[in-house]
């Protein structure tokens, strides 16, 4: 291997960035040599110099790639050949681009420039003069004296020698865009200034100018009606680039992540576009090609980005309703257009978490930041997966699953049932065998880069990565590498993510979003009934005369949304619609109330867990007693407490947890007092709350006697605000006590 | 793992919090898990409520989670009632657990 390519190949090894001299040592070099091969490499744009002391090296950093270079060889063929164009000595041959509007005339010829100057061809002054012919058009003679000069009094007006673009891309490059719109007299002259690289400024009759020209045109008609047939000839290489419909659907795909990458960067936010979005821009028509794609994903992006702005400034979506009218009306995308869409390779999880690590440590995220983000970005992932196994459509789109796999996940995992519940569902495991089966069956597709590893995983979901991975390694002698363990136990850090998780909302409604809305919202929060406390209200705008409304769609995408309130009803017909007059009503508000009834979700079980009643209280704070209380017999708390119980339970309206919070509160406290007593020091724990009013006599008798039988029984001694604390504490209802 | 995770653990005076606390921390070492918690009593969470990655409020408490839920949501930090079956067992290593889910889910609670 050469020298050159041993110290780039190291280089890359390093991609924070490393110096000549420890190059140097790692290769067993002379320092002067790498140092000059490293600045060699820079000059051919493959490492970056980092100025500093000591000089620093690092490879360059993959720019978000040029689209038309990352597409597939076509491109890349056709930019070879305009290139050697380009430089034929002496001056290059002049080429003409052809292809629809919008197919990247412009972009190939600034890339053309640009890749000869990186490459040394060109020298970094040389002029690069672009001119689109189609902006005098109207005017042929101002046209022609802008590209070739005018000579004083040459018309009215030319009131002094003006020299044209011609004189000024002189050594260098002139790009005549929309080139079919010089006038046949300008087409003569283009034609004598290529044939003998003479030209004439306007109104000059003699002096004969000579300039040495590398010429570029760009035409989208075709070229043989719109162009003399002198000029014509004299383009040596037509090229022509291929419209979007033509290139393969994966390209199509790339430039979308490309141009959504790009939008990204710019907001400094994480975007996310939906599926259904993604599947439009991938299957629109879109005549205007990749500059029509491109306005169309910042239209998208520029809507999302402000609707969200109001809202959460975390994360942007983009939906079906910020796109632009001429995909919005687009039918719905066909199952085949869509599982030809699954197939593209931009799902790769790797470059996903590549990418946002990437954009993260650039805008200097911590790494808790970090962690979230790719914990999210695995959580979507898994969500995709676990969405595309929706049953009912499961025969069609998808690659069939390895039934042995899925046998040897579900014996590996079956210890671990009771500790993972989700992972025992279907639909989860489904989405692990199908990422595993994808990493056993697309090796192309495995991260190329080390993927980072500080992603948020628990020790014991590790563990059982650990063990799929020692399973996989015995049936299909693949050894899974660290990431991949990690990208694995995320999968059961995925605590029903799916749909059910969602939470309950209702959207409060009305013109502006922001006054009957946030009126109901603040309305309906006092007035939820306790056990619909998980519900949220968020309030959203509806527009005047559509009906239509991102936030909701907004909403109904982030919760579970089960209600619409307000005072306009929305286009959306499938969520039932409650008007506010009708709320203010007693029969209309328990018209909601009912409903809210309806969609009450049946509390997770977790674990082992029973529902809790009043009768487990006494049980469950013994053993928590038991093992934090050092100073009385826990025992004789649960006694007495179980004794004077019902008498609480009588006066206060408590939850089970409730209940059982304050008895833990009194058992500690208590533990504390005892401790004070015992070092004859000040219990730590004294109330912060501000002075209240005396709450109710009866609650206040209530715990008095339970106190005064605790002093008593276990001899400690209470400070006389106790009972008066307690009290109010049991009487708390929401809203009160911790207004901001 | 990055950067330690700040849990804040709220209950009515902080006598209870501070118990679990210690419990949560103590199993928070065994196990290596980069998570400090601390006991606040709900009066004084105010001006901690910023600075933290996750909040679990105690079962006694419950009557304010609504209110602290939008100020949660304000600044984006996930909430939750502690498991009250995990509190009432003082069961360090379990609300553990559940703290550590809360933080990777960041978008929903």
């Amino acid at each position: 291997m050469k020298k050159l390519d041993a110290i780039h190949q190291q280089l890359n090894k390093q991609p924070a960035g490393t110096t000549a001299g420890e190059l140097a040592k790692q290769l067993d070099l002379d320092r002067s040599t790498v140092s000059r091969y490293l600045n060699q490499l820079v000059k051919q744009g493959l490492a970056e110099k980092i100025a500093g002391r000591p000089v620093l090296y690092r490879p360059t950093q993959p720019e978000a790639p040029f689209p038309m270079q990352a597409a597939h060889s076509g491109i890349a063929d056709l930019l070879k050949e305009a290139l050697a164009a380009l430089l034929y000595p002496p001056n290059g041959l002049p080429i003409l681009l052809t292809g629809e509007t919008g197919v990247g005339k412009t972009h190939m010829a600034q890339t053309l420039v640009q890749v000869a100057t990186e490459a040394g061809h060109l020298s970094p002054g040389t002029p690069f003069i672009t001119f689109n012919c189609a902006e005098y058009a109207q005017n042929p003679e101002l046209l022609l004296a802008q590209l070739f000069g005018v000579r004083k009094g040459a018309f009215t007006g030319a009131v002094e020698d003006k020299p044209g673009l011609v004189e000024r891309a002189d050594r260098g490059i002139l790009f005549l865009d929309e080139i079919h719109r010089l006038p046949p007299s300008g087409q003569e002259m283009l034609f004598s200034l290529m044939d003998q690289g003479s030209f004439r400024r306007l109104g000059e009759t003699h002096a004969e100018r000579t300039v040495a020209i590398r010429l570029i045109g760009a035409t989208t008609e075709a070229p043989d009606a719109a162009l003399l047939p002198t000029l014509m000839r004299r383009f040596s290489v037509k090229l022509t680039i291929p419209p979007l419909r033509e290139r393969p659907p994966q390209e199509r795909a790339r430039l979308l992540s490309t141009f959504l990458k790009e939008e990204e960067t710019q907001m400094g936010v994480p975007l996310t576009v939906t599926e259904e979005c993604r599947a439009r821009f991938l299957s629109y028509p879109c005549p205007g090609n990749i500059g029509q794609l491109k306005s169309d994903i910042q239209i998208a992006c520029a809507r999302a980005f402000l609707r969200q702005l109001g809202h959460r400034k975390d994360q942007v979506i983009v939906t079906i309703n910020d796109l632009p009218t001429h995909l919005r009306q687009q039918g719905p995308v066909t199952t085949a257009i869509a599982s030809r869409l699954k197939q593209v390779p931009s799902d790769n999880i790797y470059e996903q978490l590549l990418h946002r690590h990437a954009l993260l440590s650039q805008q200097g995220a911590t790494p808790l930041e970090m962690e979230r983000e790719l914990q999210e970005t695995v959580n979507s992932y898994i969500r995709r997966l676990v969405t595309s196994f929706k049953p009912g459509d499961s025969q069609e789109s998808e690659p069939p699953l390895d039934p042995q796999l899925l046998q040897l996940l579900e014996q590996t995992l079956s210890p671990w049932r009771d500790k993972l519940p989700q992972a025992a569902q279907p639909f989860p495991l489904k989405a692990l065998a199908l990422h595993i089966q994808a990493f056993i069956r697309q090796p192309e597709r495995r991260p190329a880069q080390p993927v980072p590893s500080d992603l948020p995983v628990l020790p014991l979901h590790k563990k059982i990565a650990r063990q799929i991975g020692r399973a996989l390694e015995e049936h299909y002698q693949l050894r899974l590498p660290e990431y991949e363990l990690d990208l694995i136990a995320l999968f059961f850090s995925l605590d029903g993510q799916t749909d059910q998780a969602k939470q309950r909302c209702i959207a409060t409604v009305c013109l502006t979003g922001e006054g009957a809305a946030s009126t109901l919202e603040s309305w309906l929060t006092k007035r939820l009934p306790p056990a619909d406390s998980d519900v949220v209200i968020r309030s959203a705008q509806i527009d005047p005369f559509t009906r239509q409304s991102p936030g909701l769609e907004q909403l109904r995408e982030t919760y579970d949304l089960i209600a619409i309130v307000g005072t306009v009803p929305p286009a959306l017909t499938d969520i039932p619609y409650f008007p506010a007059w009708e709320l203010y009503q007693p029969e209309g508000f328990r018209k909601l109330a009912h409903h809210l009834a309806k969609t009450r979700k049946p509390q997770p079980v977790q674990e082992s867990e029973i529902p809790l009643t009043p009768e487990r209280v006494p049980e469950l704070i013994l053993q928590g007693l038991l093992d934090t209380i050092t100073h009385y017999n826990p025992k004789r708390l649960v006694r007495l407490i179980e004794q004077e119980a019902p008498r609480f339970r009588e006066l206060f309206d408590w939850t089970p947890e409730r209940e059982m919070g304050m008895w833990m509160h009194v058992g500690i406290y208590m533990d504390q007092l005892l401790a004070a007593q015992l070092h004859r020091t000040q219990a730590k724990v004294t109330s912060q709350s501000p002075p209240a009013p005396k709450p109710p006599t009866a609650y206040l008798t209530l715990w008095e006697g339970f106190l005064q039988q605790l002093e008593q029984d276990m001899g400690v001694r209470f400070p006389p605000a106790a009972a008066h604390e307690l009290a109010r504490l049991s009487a708390e209802t929401t809203n009160r006590s911790i207004s901001s | 793992m990055g950067r330690t995770i700040r849990l804040l653990l709220v209950c009515s005076w902080g006598a209870s919090s501070g118990v679990l606390c210690r419990k949560i921390n103590d199993a928070a070492q065994d196990k290596g898990v980069p998570l400090v918690a601390e006991a606040v009593g709900i009066h004084e969470c105010q001006a901690k409520l910023p600075l933290v990655d996750v909040i679990l409020l105690e079962p006694q408490i419950g009557h304010h989670k609504r209110d602290l839920q939008k100020k949660a949501d304000a600044h984006a930090i996930p909430l939750a009632m502690v498991n009250p079956v995990a509190f009432a067992t003082m069961n360090g290593e379990k609300v553990l657990e559940q703290a550590m889910a809360l933080v990777s889910i960041p978008f929903s609670s």
